[in-house]
């Protein structure tokens, strides 16, 4: 009888299955790891030493309100003195041109918009105009009244949007001229156009029939802004802007564009100013502060210097090892090793 | 570590121990560690936003991007790491057989490394998670957009770990690495760009691409993961340079060339010996075929591995023979075991029991149990024994 031949059960020859793929190995050689330390140390130098540069470019000023307008915020701390207006004056002196674009941002201390509930309390499809009921959604309790009618727009978020109207004035040979302001294209544009839409009808009050204003607002949301279609309903700017939850206690807001027309063309003259603030937020109760900052900007973010601060810190002290490294390397070389290159 | 081999023939346990054991061992003890220190790393992000949103449980990454992050973005690399890495070539693992000890004393995962990686990996978190905030802070970022370059960031200086570690990259490390992070990418830049209202309450839209069109988010992707993996890097080049353990030399031996390693091996086994005050030299080497001569300068006699066999055997546990690793060769175990080994590839029979049965105790040790010889076994070692009766008067 013929032998039959079993087939191998060996694996096969191949570089896979046998481990013997060809492979690269990296050693740490003394020119590899000198060499990596030294230019990363010189590269984060160099990165470093110019994000400081440009940090400290910025021009930036910052004024707390709510501490100099101390009977407004006691007002307000009633709410039952929701429908009185409080007006509230802070001045200030610039003593540099701001040249560029000027920023106008409100700021909030203590103010936690980060907190978890407060942060899934939104509908964003609402946002979208569609229209959905908003009943059970996460925006409870903040969803209708009792009388069953939905809010627009529902949740906390947009019912504690910041309220406070702030009016910019410079003071120039004893005449106030106020500087004009651009209050849209602050917002991303995505936002504007595609996250956020009004519902759609043959005007936007008939649009938003059936619904109305969540508890804190004084206006339903058709008359945020009646001088600009664009800017009204929920694609407001400011609304847009205040529904993007911000991710630190202590944070800042884009307000205001200062418009470069007229005597502002290049950004803001040194000189005296004055805010006029229509104050309507309160934040005494929870021990918050506001704050008014004009700020210029720059690429590199705004006047934050860490990440430069970070580079130049990363660099010395990759520089400084690699000395340490060479400096082991050329004590030890006197000494025998076992295995010698 | 549960395996079962079944190998035909006895010589090829010399491989499956030596190095497919050592592999196995390295492979699987790295890749635990790293997936402790990757999780860790990882959910740490989390808590230190805690301190910062009221300690309320908001969490700052989206919530896909976190599912995914573990399940795709950061698995294919330890898996390719954990099957294909070798730290030491199968040459070198079968030339210098001393490296068995570095499985045997558990030499890569101890509380000491889990405690070290443990550390690092707070240290990671923090450098990864703080960097940012301190940029961000006071800025006008929201929540997601905070959580994005975070991610990103933990998601390179994971991935950048486990490539300070790996130290063989074959085709699929590269494939896996590089995948990686353009599966990352790819994925945030589709799931930012296409999900308005898909994943209520908070959908990320349009948040992937408004950071990339962001210098100061590639800033801090390229600082921060090389602020995170300094002082380690540091510490390997400092291990590299002064380091004294086996392992570290038998890596620089292979990139010597062939023959240059084997002269620095006997080399380096020499010098071991003059320090060992051997008086004995191995004449039953004279005795043997080719085959086993290279047996002569095998662990078995020398007297780090004889001893710390020789403490396996006693049961007293490795500590007194481990303590002083250098004490005097005891002739009878090595040339026991050498007559074990040389008997075994002569006869090739018998099973490979695995516990090295002592020679009866005329030369014993104070404190040394006298364990049982099989009667089999006995008649093996006869021609050995009038060496043993020789060796005595040398202990």
């Amino acid at each position: 009888q013929e032998a039959q031949t079993r087939p191998s059960r060996c694996p096969d020859n191949s570089a896979f299955k046998q481990q013997k793929l060809p492979a690269w190995k990296p050693q740490l050689s003394l020119a590899s790891v000198l060499s990596i330390f030294f230019v990363i140390g010189a590269a984060c130098l160099a990165v470093g030493i110019c994000l400081i540069v440009s940090a400290n470019s910025v021009r930036e000023i910052e004024i707390n309100y709510s501490d100099t307008c101390s009977d407004c915020s006691t007002l307000r701390e009633n709410s039952s003195n929701w429908n009185k207006e409080c007006y509230c004056s802070a001045d200030f002196i610039l003593k540099e041109d701001m040249l560029g674009d000027v920023f106008m941002y409100y700021g909030l201390q203590n103010f936690y918009q980060n907190h978890r509930r407060y942060v899934i309390s939104r509908s964003d499809v609402q946002l979208l105009g569609r229209d959905v009921n908003v009943e059970n959604s996460y925006c409870t309790p903040f969803t209708t009244y009792e009388n069953g009618t939905p809010m627009a727009p529902c949740g906390a978020i947009a019912n504690s949007i910041f309220n406070d109207t702030i009016d910019l004035f410079y003071n120039v040979n004893s005449s106030v001229i106020q500087v004009p302001l651009l209050k849209t294209g602050n917002s991303w544009w995505t936002d504007k156009n595609v996250k956020f839409r009004n519902p759609v009808a043959q005007n936007l009050s008939s649009a938003f029939a059936g619904t109305a204003r969540p508890p804190y607002w004084q206006k339903p949301v058709y008359m945020l802004d009646e001088e600009d279609e664009r800017n009204n309903g929920y694609i407001n700017d400011e609304l847009i802007i205040w529904m993007r939850v911000s991710a630190f206690s202590t944070f800042r807001n884009l307000y205001r564009r200062v418009s470069r027309t007229g005597q502002f063309a290049d950004g803001l003259p040194a000189g005296n100013y004055t805010f006029y603030i229509s104050y309507n937020f309160p934040v005494s109760k929870f021990k918050g502060k506001k704050y008014v900052i004009l700020s210029t900007v720059v690429w590199s973010g705004g006047s934050n210097p860490f990440l430069g601060i970070a580079y130049t810190v990363c660099g010395t002290a990759a520089t400084l090892t690699g000395f340490v490294i060479t400096a082991i390397h050329l004590k030890l070389r006197k000494e025998k090793t076992y295995f010698q290159k | 570590m549960a395996s079962d081999f079944a190998i035909t023939r006895f010589k090829h346990l010399k491989k499956l121990l030596l190095v497919h054991g050592h592999w196995c061992y390295s492979r699987l003890a790295k890749m635990v560690i790293y997936f402790f220190y990757k999780n860790v790393s990882y959910v740490n992000l989390l808590f230190w936003y805690q301190f910062f949103c009221g300690f309320s449980g908001a969490t700052m990454i989206d919530y896909w991007q976190m599912v995914f992050f573990n399940l795709i973005f950061t698995s294919m690399p330890p898996i390719v790491f954990g099957i294909l890495d070798k730290d030491v070539s199968a040459e070198t693992l079968l030339g210098l057989p001393e490296l068995y000890k570095n499985g045997k004393n558990s030499e890569i995962y101890k509380l000491s490394t889990f405690i070290f990686t443990m550390l690092d990996a707070f240290y990671q978190s923090l450098i990864c998670f703080f960097v940012p905030y301190l940029t961000y802070k006071g800025s006008d970022i929201d929540v997601f957009s905070f959580g994005n370059p975070i991610n990103t960031i933990s998601l390179l200086t994971i991935l950048l770990h486990q490539a300070l570690d790996m130290k063989t990259w074959t085709v699929f490390h590269w494939a896996t690495m590089i995948g990686s992070v353009l599966c990352y990418f790819i994925f945030s830049v589709v799931y930012d760009g296409l999900c308005v209202v898909c994943n209520p309450p908070n959908s990320p839209y349009w948040i992937m691409e408004k950071q990339l069109s962001d210098p100061t988010f590639y800033l801090l992707c390229l600082i921060t993961p090389v602020i995170a993996l300094l002082p380690r890097y540091f510490l390997f080049v400092l291990r590299g340079t002064l380091g004294s353990s086996l392992i570290l030399k038998a890596q620089q031996l292979d990139q010597l060339p062939k023959e240059q390693q084997d002269l620095e091996i006997q080399k380096w086994r020499s010098r071991k010996q003059t320090t060992t005050d051997a008086s004995i030299t191995s004449p039953a080497c004279n005795d043997l075929d080719q085959t086993v001569n290279h047996l002569c300068v095998s662990p078995f006699l020398h007297t780090e591995t004889a001893a710390v066999s020789h403490g396996d055997v006693n049961g007293q546990g490795l500590s007194n023979t481990e303590r002083n690793p250098l004490r005097k060769w005891t002739p009878e175990e090595g040339s026991y075991f050498f007559n074990r080994w040389a008997d075994a590839t002569d006869s090739s029979a018998g099973p490979f029991s695995g516990r090295y049965p002592l020679v009866p105790n005329k030369v014993a040790s104070p404190g040394q149990e006298a364990s049982k010889i099989t009667r089999d076994n006995a008649k093996k070692f006869n021609h050995g024994s009038h060496r043993r009766s020789v060796s005595a008067v040398t202990l």
